[in-house]
């Protein structure tokens, strides 16, 4: 696999599969060298993996600002725990779990923040509603309504189905990837990507029907 | 096969993630059951639409500031590791080792009472020179008395007894330094012991 080929495979959404482990990790020769001290590797590696990364931490998070943040923070946590990787999935099963973990640590403190935000608000102005996900403009104005939509959509989803379904669905990533990447039966993982879908479905319809062409 | 259970089949159904006995049963609960057909058009409809979602671009520039806090040591261990590590420096530790140490000794150098019996007072490596003229104080007393003796014991695991004495060392008082002396060597480890009686 030419040195190009092995980038795009890092960024196209080709759904991953467990049988794929039989052709080789793609990045074992990276993570060899950089094992072996050569910090220019994981330099490679960061490169070769952070568009994914960025993209399922800010599915989970849903502020770009944040996502960066969490990023960066997931790659160091590769770095400092890189060593655990015992090649029993693929690298880049690994560093997603690294990002998931990061996402959800993350998802939690902004949790606790907002709570503390909302109740001083409701505190100080009682009666208005606030939105569960407040948007970023930024956001609306660089993604289309649809993925404003959608995002919003997900940050409404529980953690753990969020999870899974941005793993699975916009992620592309096998079932079996995924167990590994949670560490959680494959069972599960598809009970919650069954529950999530169902849950977005009504959320979702118009935004489906108008992508379809269909009246709501 | 129920509606409930056939809600529950149509995310695999629509994945081609079910064996033939249940494929065949969704589908036949399908024509029969509109509910279900609305549904699995709904949840179809809902996976095209995260499926279109683009994958965003990564910030510019993220590789780069990793490597940099890489760089700067933040990807060191973090919290309670990082304190380990920096309380593990012999400026901080070495107090904290000479006081544990003095501790030991003192306390298990002054037996009281006639049935005090034979006490163990230290489980350390083999000292440089001979164990009883390098303890001070009620540990030397002890052991130069009638009964003294000093048995050897398996070696002891692991650098501790090592670290400890260089730990002891920074302390800078000269008791420290003389305890020291008797976590040293890389020979079989050694208890003090002796008898009132």
């Amino acid at each position: 696999m030419s040195c190009e080929a092995v980038e795009m495979a890092g960024v196209v959404p080709v759904r991953g599969d467990a049988g794929l482990q039989g052709y080789g990790d793609p990045d074992a020769d990276l993570v060899a060298s950089w094992r072996a001290g050569d910090a220019g590797a994981f330099e490679k590696l960061v490169r070769r993996h952070e568009r994914r990364v960025f993209s399922l931490v800010f599915r989970m998070l849903g502020s770009r600002e944040e996502a960066e943040d969490v990023a960066q923070e997931a790659f160091l946590a590769l770095h400092r725990h890189g060593h655990r990787f015992r090649g029993e999935a693929r690298f880049s099963t690994f560093v997603y779990r690294v990002a998931a973990n990061a996402a959800l640590n993350r998802r939690r403190t902004l949790g606790r923040r907002r709570a503390r935000e909302e109740a001083l608000v409701r505190r100080q102005d009682a009666g208005d509603d606030l939105p569960v996900a407040p948007r970023n403009p930024e956001d609306a104005a660089s993604g289309g309504e649809v993925q404003v939509q959608v995002q919003a959509a997900l940050q409404e989803l529980p953690p753990d189905l969020r999870m899974a379904i941005v793993l699975y669905d916009i992620e592309g990533q096998s079932y079996s990837d995924i167990a590994h990447a949670l560490r959680i039966p494959e069972g599960t993982v598809k009970s919650r990507i069954h529950r999530a879908r169902t849950a977005l479905r009504d959320r979702l319809r118009p935004v489906a029907r108008a992508a379809e062409g269909v009246e709501p | 096969m129920n509606h409930s259970r056939a809600v529950e089949l149509l995310s695999p159904y629509l994945e081609s993630d079910l064996s033939e006995t249940d494929q065949i049963a969704v589908e036949s609960h399908l024509a029969a059951c509109a509910a279900c057909s609305e549904e699995l058009a709904q949840l179809r409809d809902t996976v095209a639409v995260l499926r279109r979602l683009p994958i965003p671009e990564a910030p510019p520039f993220l590789a780069s500031r990793v490597m940099a806090r890489i760089a700067d040591g933040e990807a060191q261990p973090g919290g309670w590791r990082r304190w380990l590590a920096q309380a593990s420096a012999p400026v901080i530790v070495a107090p904290f080792a000479a006081a544990a140490a003095a501790l030991v000794v003192f306390a298990f150098a002054t037996p009281s009472g006639e049935d005090a019996g034979t006490l163990e007072i230290a489980r350390v490596r083999a000292p440089a020179g001979p164990l009883v003229t390098q303890f001070t104080g009620p540990v030397a007393t002890a052991a130069t008395q009638p009964g003294a003796r000093v048995a050897s014991l398996p070696p002891a695991r692991g650098a501790f007894p090592n670290l400890l004495a260089r730990q002891l060392r920074g302390a800078g008082h000269p008791a420290s330094a003389e305890l020291a002396g008797h976590f040293d060597g890389p020979s079989d480890a050694v208890a003090v012991s002796w008898s009132t009686r």
